[in-house]
């Protein structure tokens, strides 16, 4: 459970920069071998603009201007939960810890530091256009472009200076291999302390138990280790993840409407976020907000995709880049995507006054690690309460874990009368030029609903 | 026949159950791979994707996301007659160990009730796992497996002293591997080991295909299965290194490192191309040799101490073990004197993909030992760019060499 | 003392004879499918160019995918050892050679003395290779030759995919069906390739004299998408196709007279 303590600085020349909250000083083993760069210049270069105090005032500071232009009230408070958690990674505010996507994220903020996701920050990487750059800085390191692009980017991202430096890096043995590597990988660039949780493949006491140890061993070893950390913040970030939670169920029962009031392709974003903020105080007003959004949608009928034709139950990611899918799917076809895999809460309240069971149980209860039938079973329930018509797996390129199911999930759905598409694309590398194919897939597969449907009647 | 996927899953129980066993080795990935997992997963989870019939049991270790995948297709598609996850931890700390302890005695009950489908109360009673009589067992087993890892052991030192190519010693390895396969169920009351026919299926084998080394490796091992006789194995081990012979004088030396080696073939190739190889850290090489389990005779979990051992031996790029795997890849590279590290990674093993940019920058690039990345998949050996890449790292090594 | 060098590469072969040091002869000609038939004729046919028979050779290396069907060839080294030592010899102050064939692309780092510190050659895939352009060339319906020109006109390159061939074919064709110009194609042809190429050259390291060989070198819209993605000169020296065989020639040399080589020393061409 103890991961090597602060293992293997970055030996001889590892590339890489991890630089401090100024934004100046490499970390230890800097960069021997050059890594390819953004050809940006001076303060707009992302690696810079994010460790400037002043771009997240003028950030803050320009909210309600977008406001006034239309956003919403549930995209500021996300804007507004993200930014203060990039403020107090990147500015150095408080001790950022690396953590891989399935690390309960409340064992970060109950501690008093700040969660990083590397894998979720390439998704925005992607979305800002910083992508391609953050692979090709992984590619320089010799890591295959065979591997999920969401961990290269990753550890690209690092060695291009995006990534903020952290004071330790958390990981769980559960799915996805390149998450924990990845992150060994950027603990040993950043020389700190590396933890890793194993989680048992198989439900029981005796392994929750085995969990709950190691996590409460992580937690006090955190706070010895780490200035700035403590223990006692615990219950507090137990009680915001379940005021967030109640929040978000009430989202979860509206978006069982039909037609669907949320566009899916807009809820995939915000996937980075249900991994990311889970014991942030930030998270539950963010629901609220979009529960009433979600609720005045319904009431005034303003739904985004009017004549709803057909459902889809999204699994795995998105493309985070530009990309035309969705306004294929949603517009050309007026289909929706009404709830995707990665949204579902699958993780009982929990008890502040005894947290370490309680984030022990949130690791085990996660539903993609186990046997396939456990994935199955949250597939199925998420299909009935959906009224899903459709279920499109997203076959991220080089994502075993969840890609390895598409053969089973198909053929358990067919057995039931859901058709079921995989779909494969990749979520962060904008060059892998799958787009086109995609839509025609995507729209071959709609046509397959709409034959059905004219079936039915 | 119990087939195992990973070198951290101990021989012993299915031995101490009086269940043949083996590695599970291939030739090419399996007939239903395309339509049971995807292509863009490795080659070895890809060639459990077959009909192993209903006398097998599958025993597929929690190595990797690949793994626990080909873990479910193998159960939905009905591929076996039994499949068995092992949960290996990640980590050798007392904890982790205390649970993969629980893990392969759990192993253990499924397996029992593998082997004993079938077989009536009356001619033979369930095994209790937790009796002495098992714990007894599983010392046999523990001791004959830790003359054969040493055995093998012994022939990677030949190898190392250039008396015995590593193809050799990886035929004896694979043979060793079969004859560990071959054989009846023997449940429950024969002690551990193969039945006459496993026997004569061996030495059928010795008689047609075999490598000098191989043969006397066989022998040995036929001795341990039958006779827990150790003399017998070092004398086949005495036989084996008076027929050794030196190779490769004047060649460059190099060590083979990487996940899960997929063929012999390709080490065959490698030594082919010009390359003397000083040894072979693989989950069919040294880290499956270079360890012993010890299971104490008294009280206390010998289930605990089987994981102890397992747990600790050198560690496959799976684990997270620190710097270890480092120090002990840049160790190797010392103490056999190599110019450079050729690494094997099954095309898609995302361990691989990791463990070699790790061990590129800490050994390759640290300690200034080229490294050589060979990403392959069953019939690679035959690969003109696969040779290619051999051939110019070979190139590049004797250049060096011949500056001094 | 007469020498050669043959390379027998995918799609073209190429011969080069030294005299000593001096280049007498050289030939170039499609590999085709019989693969000892064109070296045979490839070595004539240089050869003859210097008034010689292949039976004067005192000796001959033989270099390229096709190397084992040379049955003349005194020796085989791989192309990496050849294109290494024959881009070093054109371009004394090499340090990063970038080779790209017909089905091959190599990128091969060269330590102070010449010598090959590293390398990284393409997967399987043939994005990122001769073949490639050829493919995509015939797709535009035009010559490899127009690259270059094209190149220059266009304002602005298509993206196009750098990970396979088939997907960018398609994207290829789904581009011409929308009316696209072939320049901003050709354009993000030449950034796919050089976004492939860029990647290998970042694994070895970019650093010193960056040389481009092999049939794809003489492509002037390759090379400058790989300039502009790397901000880096890379140098195109004379002949630059024939380095492979031209390093095979300098190994022969050096295998006759034990001189030849001088490792250590760039040779002169």
């Amino acid at each position: 459970m103890v991961g090597p303590p602060a293992s293997g600085r970055a030996r001889n020349g590892a590339a890489g920069g991890f630089r401090d909250a100024r934004g100046g000083a490499r970390a230890r083993g800097a960069a021997r071998r050059r890594v390819p760069q953004q050809p940006r210049r001076g303060f707009l270069r992302p690696e810079t603009l994010l460790r400037n105090k002043w771009a997240y005032r003028a950030a803050s500071a320009a909210l309600p201007l977008l406001r006034a232009r239309g956003a919403k009230d549930y995209q500021i408070a996300a804007i507004e939960c993200m930014l203060s958690d990039f403020a107090d990674a990147y500015l150095g505010r408080k001790p950022c810890v690396f953590t891989s996507a399935f690390v309960p994220t409340e064992l970060v903020y109950g501690l008093g530091g700040v969660p990083f996701l590397p894998e979720a920050a390439s998704g925005l990487a992607a979305a800002f256009g910083l992508g391609a750059a953050s692979l090709s800085a992984c590619e320089a390191l010799w890591y295959s472009p065979d591997l999920c692009s969401f961990h290269r980017a990753g550890v690209g991202g690092a060695a291009a200076g995006f990534l903020p430096r952290p004071s330790a890096v958390v990981v769980t043995a559960h799915l996805c291999d390149g998450g924990k590597k990845s992150l060994a990988h950027l603990s040993a660039l950043a020389g700190c302390p590396f933890y890793i949780i194993d989680v048992p493949f198989a439900s029981s006491d005796r392994g929750e138990r085995w969990v709950a140890s190691q996590v409460e061993f992580v937690a006090e070893d955190l706070a010895r280790r780490v200035p700035g950390l403590s223990v006692d913040g615990l219950p507090r970030a137990l009680v915001a993840s379940n005021e967030a939670l109640t929040e978000y169920r009430e989202v979860c029962a509206l978006r069982r409407n039909v037609p669907a009031p949320w566009r899916g392709s807009e809820a995939l974003n915000y996937v980075l976020l249900f991994l990311w903020s889970w014991g942030s105080p930030l998270l539950a007003p963010f629901y609220r907000a979009l529960r009433t959004h979600l609720a005045r949608t319904i009431d005034t009928q303003g739904f985004p995709v009017q004549s709803e034709r057909h459902r889809l139950l999204w699994l795995n990611l998105r493309p985070y880049y530009r990309t035309k899918l969705f306004e294929h799917l949603e517009r050309d076809r007026a289909s929706s995507v009404a709830f995707e895999e990665y949204s579902f809460a699958y993780w009982p309240a929990m008890d502040p006054r005894d947290p370490f069971v309680s984030l022990a149980r949130k690791m085990t209860s996660n539903f993609g690690w186990g046997p396939i039938e456990r994935r199955l079973e949250v597939i199925e329930k998420l299909v009935d309460e959906y009224s899903i018509d459709g279920v499109v797996q997203f076959a991220q390129w080089g994502c075993r874990q969840s890609n390895g199911g598409a053969a089973i999930i198909g053929s358990e759905l067919r057995k039931k009368g859901v058709p079921f598409l995989n779909l494969d694309g990749d979520g962060v590398d904008d060059g892998s030029g799958i787009e086109a194919q995609s839509i025609t897939r995507l729209g071959a597969f709609i046509e397959l609903l709409d034959a059905r449907k004219v079936g039915e009647r | 026949m119990v087939l195992v996927s990973c070198s951290y899953v101990p021989f012993e129980i299915p031995l101490a159950l009086g269940m043949p066993v083996k590695r599970a080795v291939f030739r090419e990935t399996g007939e239903c791979s395309d339509a049971y997992l995807p292509r863009d997963f490795c080659p070895y989870a890809r060639a459990f994707m077959r009909d192993h019939g209903r006398d097998h049991v599958v025993a597929i270790a929690g190595s990797c996301d690949a793994m626990r995948r080909a873990y479910d297709a193998l159960r939905y598609f009905k591929l076996a007659g039994g499949v068995c996850f092992v949960d290996i931890p990640r980590t050798s700390t007392s904890a982790s160990e205390e649970y993969y302890a629980s893990v392969l005695r759990d192993f253990a009950l499924d397996l029992a009730r593998a082997a004993r489908a079938g077989v009536p109360d009356a001619v033979a009673p369930a095994v209790n796992v937790d009796g002495d009589s098992f714990r007894r067992r599983l010392i046999h087993a523990a001791g004959s497996m830790n003359l054969l890892r040493s055995e093998l052991s012994g022939l990677s030192r030949l190898v190392d002293e250039g008396r015995l190519s590593a193809g050799e010693a990886a035929s004896a390895a694979f043979l060793a591997n079969d004859a560990l396969g071959a054989g009846t169920n023997q449940y429950p009351h024969e002690a551990p080991g193969g039945s006459e026919s496993g026997q004569r299926e061996a030495q059928a084998a010795e008689a047609t295909d075999l490598a000098d080394a191989a043969a006397a490796v066989a022998r040995a091992l036929h001795a341990i299965r039958t006779a827990g006789d150790p003399g017998a194995g070092r004398a086949g081990m005495s036989q084996c290194e008076s027929r050794s012979r030196r190779h490769g004088r004047g060649r460059p030396r190099v060590g083979i490192t990487g996940t899960c080696l997929l063929e012999r073939a390709l080490l065959v190739m490698i030594e082919q191309s010009g390359l003397e190889v000083a040894f072979v850290d693989s989950c069919i090489g040294l880290r499956s040799f270079d360890f012993r389990v010890e299971i104490e005779a008294g009280a206390g979990d010998p289930f605990r101490d089987l994981a102890r051992a397992y747990l600790r031996k050198p560690p496959c790029p799976r684990m997270f073990a620190g710097d270890a795997r480092a120090q002990r890849l840049r160790a190797l590279a010392i103490s056999h004197k190599v110019r450079g590290i050729v690494y094997f990674a099954p095309k898609f093993c995302d361990y691989a993909y990791y463990d070699f940019a790790d061990m590129k920058r800490r050994v390759g690039e640290g300690d200034g030992v080229p490294m050589l990345l060979l990403e392959t998949e069953y019939g690679s050996a035959g690969s003109g760019q696969i040779l290619t890449r051999v051939t110019a790292f070979r190139e590049m090594l004797e250049g060096r060499l011949e500056r001094g | 003392m007469l020498v050669a060098g043959i390379d027998v590469g995918s799609t073209t072969t190429k011969a080069v004879l030294l005299d000593g040091r001096a280049i007498v002869g050289e030939h170039a000609m499609p590999t085709g499918v019989d693969l000892a038939l064109a070296a045979e004729q490839c070595l004539h046919a240089a050869c003859s160019a210097a008034r010689a028979a292949p039976e004067e050779l005192e000796a001959l290396v033989a270099t390229g995918y096709g190397r084992d069907r040379v049955t003349r060839a005194t020796a085989k080294v791989t192309e990496i050892t050849c294109h290494a030592r024959g881009a070093r010899a054109l371009v004394p102050w090499a340090r990063v050679v970038v080779d790209v064939g017909g089905q091959d692309s190599k990128v091969i780092r060269l330590d102070d003395d010449g010598m090959v510190a590293d390398f990284v050659m393409n997967d399987k895939c043939a994005a990122g290779t001769g073949r490639f352009l050829e493919v995509m060339a015939a797709r535009l319906g035009i010559a490899l030759d127009e690259f270059g020109p094209r190149w220059r006109r266009a304002k602005e390159a298509a993206r196009i995919s750098s990970t396979c061939t088939v997907f960018a074919e398609s994207e290829v064709i789904s581009l011409l069906s929308h009316g696209v110009r072939p320049e901003p194609i050709v354009k993000g042809l030449c950034d796919a390739v050089a976004a492939r190429l860029a990647g290998m050259v970042h694994r070895v390291g970019l650093g010193g004299g960056l040389v481009m060989t092999g049939g794809v070198s003489r492509n002037e819209g390759v090379r400058r998408s790989l300039e502009e993605r790397l901000q880096a000169t890379v140098t195109v020296p004379d002949g630059s196709q024939f380095a492979g065989a031209y390093g095979a020639a300098l190994i022969a040399l050096h295998l006759s007279d034990g001189r030849g080589g001088e490792k250590g020393k760039p040779d002169a061409p």
